[in-house]
């Protein structure tokens, strides 16, 4: 099989997973205990304003019925309009997408650039006192919740030193660039700093695994000092382990996001979703629900593509 | 001249200091096929890893290893790393896994010259074709293009031997180069070495259990038990008439031919004489470790 074969193989994976996806989804929202315009009315509602209030918002049609305009209206971005407030659940989404996409874009890649170098570090250093350094410090790192570092991060930044605002989201469009970085800085780095400490983890065991292989011997032997050889032969090599977890990192700060945002006031995705299970608000629910399926779908294609860019061992496999 | 002049080299290992290499003194003239011959666990790979300057980092060394006149032991990763792949080079046991799996072979091999002098792009591929071509590569440039994993074991093992050759250095160490190949392309790989060897006049330090391959490779041995060298002499000498008994041992034990069926295959403790052994009974040249599990606690070397 070809190459490209295996490309349109996983894509029809991802496109089918996606399709069952929203099947049970749809199924688990629709079947949750609780008649959403009963909620909305009150216990005290007659039946009657309970039965017109149903027929307004279509539940009494048959669930196949509804299934299929979710689908197809998703199909072009509409996500239907919230039972609760009537506003379109795409318009909802793309506010707070846009603030949790920038948290997880921003702070996947700096938290990478943090940690290779010292994992690479503490690798290489393990048995003498920088390696242990980095180390331990990555150990405390990780046991720092993200919003006790957002906290801290406040308090110093913003209350002790008045540089930076504590909360609250600047728009890159209306405010421009230097109001909205100012509001991103402490937020990302509270997210930077407790990542990139579980991915120095992931990074220094990488390393480790390579300065025990026999081409990293080779390397030293044709003339590599023993930090140019590793960097050389083995950040391609480590590379696989990395981009696994970064993937998996990258799909739970989507929802994860909202214990910083909740510290900086940032309205995200995450307490959207919240918010509107709290309030039985059930096509937000069904919308930002299949949004993060998707979106972690995708992620995970993608890694898999970037495996078959890292190890040409995966190319021969795919064609043999 | 000696190329290689190892003297009282010793290394040993670890928090225990558990000792490897005793007192090792071993030259290797220019031009010279030096055998080195020893069970597993003797101490040939760790003294060609002390040469190497590859040793990991829990390992402690003294002596000295004069190259050339320079002593390796006491020179740093930077000054060392110019030295290696150049003037020194190795070949390894294991050709299947000592390539990095995600990089063209041919790159790696032109990392040898890129690493060490200033070489345009095409005068270096040029050179990365023609070793490849000589050590028996068939469609060098297509090899060159591919990955570790495209190629026969054969074939790494004859990629590693042009990489260790590239430079022309004056001493290739190899380590059992040919133990992880089947029999016949074994005798090719063994073919090559040798007239690629012969060809850059290059000096040699050929590791092996096995004599057959030293007796047709070297016009010396010198055989390593428990961390010593134990004899050394010209091949016929050593191989025909051995001196120690360690030797004598492990040449009869070579001999599995000469064994009746049903008969107990002899050891090599078979073949020590009563003269061989210390006043509490013990041999006197079982490796340190046995010594140090079955005998009393002073019996552990301690530094």
């Amino acid at each position: 099989m070809t190459l490209l074969g295996a490309f349109a193989r996983r894509f029809a994976v991802f496109l089918g997973t996606a399709l069952v996806a929203s099947v049970v989804i749809f199924v688990i929202v629709q079947a949750l205990p609780g008649d959403v315009a009963q909620a909305t009315l009150g216990l005290g509602a007659t039946p009657d304003a309970v039965e017109a209030l149903r027929q307004k918002w279509g539940l009494d049609r048959p669930l196949l019925v509804r299934y299929g305009e979710w689908l197809l209206g998703m199909l072009h971005g509409d996500f239907g309009a919230s039972y609760l407030t009537g506003q379109s659940v795409s318009g909802q989404i793309a506010p707070r997408l846009a603030i949790t996409g920038w948290l997880v874009a921003l702070s996947i890649p700096l938290s990478t650039l943090v940690a290779v170098p010292l994992g690479l570090v503490a690798a290489m250093m393990r048995r003498r006192g920088l390696g242990a350094i980095v180390n331990g410090a990555s150990h405390i790192g990780l046991a720092i919740p993200v919003f006790f570092a957002g906290a801290v991060l406040v308090i110093v930044f913003s209350v002790i030193l008045g540089w930076l605002p504590a909360n609250s989201y600047a728009s890159l469009m209306t405010k421009g660039f230097s109001d909205w970085a100012r509001h991103m800085v402490l937020p990302v780095a509270s997210l930077v700093i407790v990542q990139s400490c579980l991915l120095v983890r992931y990074v220094r065991a990488g390393f480790i695994d390579v300065l025990t292989e026999d081409y990293y011997r080779t390397a030293r032997s044709v003339g590599w000092t023993k930090w140019a050889g590793l960097v050389r032969h083995g950040l391609r090599n480590m590379a696989t382990s990395l981009v696994t977890v970064l993937g998996m990192q990258t799909a739970s700060l989507l929802v994860g996001a909202i214990l910083v945002e909740r510290v900086f006031v940032l309205p995200g995705l995450g307490s959207l979703l919240i918010d509107s299970v709290l309030n039985r608000d059930l096509m937000t629910v069904q919308g930002v629900g299949m949004l993060l399926v998707f979106a972690v779908l995708a992620i995970n294609f993608v890694v898999d593509l970037l495996y078959f860019a890292i190890d040409p061992r995966l190319r021969r496999q795919v064609r043999a | 001249m000696s190329v290689l002049d190892v003297k009282d080299l010793s290394v040993d290992f670890g928090h225990h200091r558990n000792l490897v290499l005793d007192k090792v003194s071993l030259a290797v003239d220019d031009g010279q096929r030096l055998g080195l011959v020893g069970a597993s666990g003797s101490g040939k790979t760790v003294l060609a890893s002390a040469i190497m300057g590859l040793l990991p980092d829990n390992a402690h060394i003294s002596g000295e290893i004069l190259f050339r006149g320079t002593n390796l032991a006491s020179l740093g990763d930077r000054e060392f790393s110019k030295i290696r792949g150049r003037k020194l080079s190795m070949v390894f046991q294991e050709p299947m896994t000592a390539l990095d799996p995600t990089m063209k072979v041919g790159l790696q091999a032109a990392e040898l010259i890129s690493l060490h002098r200033d070489s345009n792009p095409m005068a270096t591929r040029d050179r990365v074709e023609q070793v490849f071509d000589r050590v028996g590569l068939s469609d060098a440039g297509k090899v060159t293009n591919a990955y570790p994993h495209e190629l026969s074991g054969g074939q790494r093992q004859r990629v590693i031997i042009a990489m260790a050759l590239m430079n022309r250095p004056a001493l290739v160490i190899c380590d059992e180069p040919t133990t992880a190949l089947d029999a016949t392309v074994q005798t090719q790989v063994l073919d090559v070495l040798d007239s690629e060897l012969a060809a850059s006049g290059a000096a040699c330090l050929f590791i092996s259990h096995d004599l057959n391959l030293v007796a047709r490779m070297c016009n010396e041995v010198a055989v390593i038990h428990a961390g010593r060298i134990v004899e050394r002499g010209t091949t016929e000498d050593v191989l025909n008439s051995p001196r120690h008994p360690y030797t004598r041992g492990l040449l009869a034990t070579a001999r599995i031919d000469q064994v009746e069926p049903g008969e107990r295959l002899p050891v090599i403790e078979d073949f020590y004489t009563p003269d061989d052994r210390d006043n509490a009974g013990r041999h006197t040249e079982l490796p340190r470790r046995w010594v140090s599990q079955y005998g009393p606690r002073q019996w552990r070397r301690s530094r």
